[in-house]
């Protein structure tokens, strides 16, 4: 039997290394994730006696911070509802959320080394404090992109192209983070726009023909000579017995042209042309069905793999109807790549760390994400896309002495009127600022989204130099 | 000698325990660690004493192994809940005494090993009685209470369970592997199916667990024969597919171990604490009473070592999982060198049945594995568990005494 009992032995030594390089799992590699859960009990009493970081704009204005009071540390939030979903909040009862929540251990002081120091701080009986945000957001260009959506259920979001940092990220309608208590009785009361939902990352919504640009990526990739082609548009394509329109026929155009128009027969016909393993492999690479990295969770954009795509499905998707849902962070990137030559940069909302003594704990450092197209394509839509503003559908985002680019884009759905959307970016010579817009259920794209870009665009090229 | 130095362990993290109850506001006056503390070095060395001077050659770690665990234990439980640490220093004189009894008047197991039947009888009888007049604690009915006194008898079951497989495998061995064993394999499997069919019916689905995997554990030593331990698994896997459907507490229990977060503020809540107290401790831990396990139901008993990772880190649960490590090899050693194969079997089985029952709960705990509601063997809170798992030490001390014996 010794055989069998030293078997034995070995089995119940394996399950106690299985259990023990699991407890490494969840209390090591894990651990500090799991700790942060909204829902941990401990971080009530670690709110109460730590005073959580400041978090800065990129011009060091205040966004949140803590102050001393009497009846304890109260958080204040300068930009109240213009960033409220961005920033989140921290609080003993309603838990916490967005950057409030991803950098809690940061804004907490018990991440890393942090966590002894001010331990001992603590022994010490001096107030522990933690380290400092420093955002890559633009105080003043987010409460205008907010004003902007007023009160309206949507989004707007700012990017750097160069380098994919995050301008703005506004979300309406949005609550008083000054006042949860308040806010959280009145949201119980009366539920409805969900002003909680970050609409900028976590909203998900059909691309419409903002996703043309991308349709035209796939298509130049495979032949520039697209570029040169002429199209005729007869107002309609039938594809298998189906039929798909344009507003009206918009007879021979060219591929500026129809980019301009935003012709949906021309766009179909040319991700028929490509197919849709190209079509399905171009739009991956502008990052549909990939996790987007952000500090911040993130809803990726969608759509069905080629091998499930008919040609009724694929002429659909094409002009950003059907299958195929994203994000305006998402919509927004997708701008900057155009913008940037093809190249898609990481986005990031948080430029830096600092300990409460300014020594830099950690610095962000702009890297690519995702190479989309080539820059000579890029370059083709490019013009394409400036065109739309200078003569197109989206004439109402042009700028006095900017060269804007833009695509409109009116999104059917379910829920009612067109969904209207705008990317864009400016200038196009060397471009410094990328948008995306979308307001629910406004209408034409182009009346009611591009405005809107304009005045967001026009104050952003300001902002970065 | 060796075992006297080892004992200096557990007396130094006594010691500790007890400064530190003493150092805390408040928890001093309930319950007078200063006092525990003699009570229970004299607890200690008072049985390495009369080991020796009884002349028992046993293992000289085991004892030292189990005061460790103890020690750690009893220094939680006091830190956790004051008015529970009395109670188990209590428990744990009386354990000490079961211990002693068993070292001195069953030294000679073999004798006691005799009667099979009997201790067959005796544990279905006891599991019987628990399913007529048992109260059910925390969803499962495995209590059998006589005033304010309550006891779990699956504790005992368990060390009887052993006490008959030792036996009963030992004589039929080469019946069973023959192939005309049905005589030989037909009462086996009736008494495991029915002590697994009272524990189910009970709900105590972790001693179920516990006596069926002991079941096959020992079954392998004794056969050599895998497919037996096999086909055993099949059957219980179909079991629990049978019980899955059948009782709906199954399906929470099971939904609850593959995503609890949903059911965070339900019947999740429990092992999401555990998650967030062992997430809290991280490597090195928060440090004696500077952690937060009070926010884990059922903390001092079944999820102590969910309050051990938080307060002691991956470093103090690394630890306890080292000491039932070397708990396992001390115990499998004493069977390796057992003078007969009941010896060896009962010892095997001993062992297993701690080590695993140990594996159970701290997988469970940590969500490795759904959580089944058993205690710590030697560190939780709880009187039958603590004498049980003594008495079972004190088994395997004598078969590694017989062992000494036997090599002179
Ligand atoms: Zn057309």
């Amino acid at each position: 039997m010794n055989r069998s009992l030293q078997k034995l032995a070995v089995v119940t030594l394996l399950m106690f290394l299985i259990l023990a390089g699991y407890l490494g799992y969840i209390q090591v590699i894990k651990g500090e994730e799991l700790f942060f859960h909204p829902q941990n009990p401990r971080l009530a009493r670690l709110e109460s006696e730590r005073m959580r970081g400041v978090i800065t704009d990129r011009q060091g204005k205040i966004l949140a911070r803590t102050v001393k009071e009497k009846e304890g540390l109260r958080r204040e939030y300068p930009l109240g509802e213009a960033a409220a979903q961005v920033i989140g909040y921290a609080s003993n009862r309603f838990g916490s959320s967005g950057l409030e929540a991803a950098y809690a251990g940061e804004l907490l002081g018990i991440k890393g080394w942090a966590r002894f120091k001010n331990l001992a701080a603590q022994l010490a009986g001096r107030q522990p404090r933690g380290a400092d945000l420093s955002l890559t957001l633009d105080a003043d260009l987010q409460d205008l992109a907010y004003r902007l959506l007023a009160g309206r259920r949507g989004a707007i979001v700012a990017l750097d192209p160069r380098t994919g940092a995050v301008l703005a990220l506004a979300s309406s309608p949005s609550f008083n983070p000054n006042n949860l208590a308040g806010e959280m009785a009145r949201i119980a009361a009366r539920p409805g726009g969900s002003p909680l939902l970050n609409r900028a990352i976590q909203g998900v919504y059909p691309p419409g023909s903002t996703l043309k640009p991308v349709t035209a990526a796939a298509a130049l990739g495979a032949n520039t000579a697209v570029a040169g082609g002429k199209f005729v548009c007869p107002g309609f394509l039938e594809v298998n017995g189906r039929r798909l329109h344009c507003p009206h026929p918009h007879g021979t155009v060219d591929f500026s042209q129809a980019m301009m128009y935003s012709c949906n027969v021309t766009f179909a016909k040319m991700a028929l042309e490509v197919g849709g393993e190209n079509f399905v492999r171009t739009a991956e690479s502008f990052g549909f069905n990939q996790e987007i990295p952000l500090e911040l969770p993130v809803l990726p954009g969608r759509l069905p793999p080629s091998s499930k795509l008919n040609a009724n499905e694929l002429a659909e998707i094409a002009i950003g109807q059907g299958e195929v849902t994203t994000t305006p962070l998402h919509m927004a990137l997708i701008a900057a790549a155009i913008a940037n030559d093809g190249l898609m940069m990481r986005p990031f909302i948080v430029e830096s760390v600092k300990a409460f003594n300014g020594r830099v704990i950690w610095q962000v450092k702009p890297r690519v994400w995702r190479v989309t197209t080539g820059a000579e394509v890029a370059k083709i839509i490019r013009r394409a896309m400036e065109a739309v503003v200078a003569r197109g559908t989206g004439q109402a985002a042009e700028l006095p002495g900017v060269r804007v680019a833009g695509k409109t884009g009116s999104a059917q759905n379910p829920q009612g009127k067109a969904h209207a959307w705008f990317i864009g970016f400016a200038p196009v010579e060397a471009p410094r600022a990328a948008v995306a817009v979308i307001i629910e259920n406004g209408g034409a794209g182009g009346e009611v989204a591009a405005p809107l870009a304009r005045e967001v665009l026009a104050k952003a090229i300001g902002v970065v130099d | 000698m060796r075992e006297f130095t080892l004992l200096i362990w557990p007396s130094l993290i006594l010691g500790a325990g007890c400064a530190y109850a003493l150092l805390s506001p408040g928890q001093g006056v309930l319950w007078r660690p200063g006092y525990a503390l003699t009570f229970l070095l004299i607890g200690f060395w008072g049985t390495h004493l009369v080991l020796q001077a009884t002349g028992h050659r046993g293992d000289e770690y085991l004892l030292p192994l189990a005061f460790c665990l103890t020690a750690i234990g009893l220094t939680f439980i006091g830190r956790l809940d004051a008015h529970l640490a009395w109670r188990q220093v209590t428990w744990t004189a009386i354990a000490i005494l079961a211990l002693i009894v068993t070292v001195t008047a069953g030294r000679d197991y073999q004798r006691w090993l005799q009667y099979p039947y009997f201790y067959l009888t005796l544990g279905l009888f006891f599991l019987v009685l628990t399913v007529i007049l048992g109260t059910r604690i925390s969803g499962a009915k495995s209590w059998l209470t006589l005033g304010s006194f309550q006891m779990q008898p699956v504790e005992a079951v368990k060390i009887l369970m052993v006490l008959f497989l030792a036996n009963f495998l030992e004589i039929k061995r080469e019946l069973l592997s023959a192939r005309a064993g049905v005589a030989a394999w037909g009462p086996l499997l009736l008494a495991v199916a029915l002590a697994l069919l009272f524990l189910v019916i009970q709900r105590d689905l972790g001693s179920a667990l516990i006596i069926l995997t002991t079941f096959l554990a020992m079954l392998y030593v004794a056969t050599q024969r895998l497919r037996f331990v096999l086909g055993g698994g099949l059957i219980f896997a179909f079991g629990v597919l049978a019980a899955y459907h059948l009782f709906p507490y199954l399906r929470v229990r099971f939904g609850v171990w593959l995503n609890p977060w949903p059911v965070a503020q339900a019947a999740g809540y429990q092992v999401v604490q555990g998650l967030f107290a062992f997430a809290g401790g991280g490597l090195l831990g928060t440090g004696l009473g500077l952690g937060q396990p009070e926010f884990i139901p059922a903390v001092a008993t079944d999820f102590i070592f969910a309050a051990i990772g938080e307060e002691l880190g991956l470093a103090g649960g690394l630890a306890i999982i080292c000491l039932y490590i070397l708990l396992a090899y001390r115990g499998y050693r004493a069977a390796l060198r057992a003078p007969d194969g009941e010896g060896l079997l009962l010892a095997a089985g001993l062992t297993f049945l701690l080590t695993f029952q140990a594996f159970v709960i701290m997988a469970g705990v940590s969500k490795l594995l759904p959580l089944t509601g058993v205690t710590l063997p030697f560190v939780s809170y709880g009187g039958s568990s603590l004498v049980a798992s003594y008495i079972a030490l004190g088994l395997l001390l004598n078969v590694s005494a017989a062992g000494w014996n036997e090599q002179r």
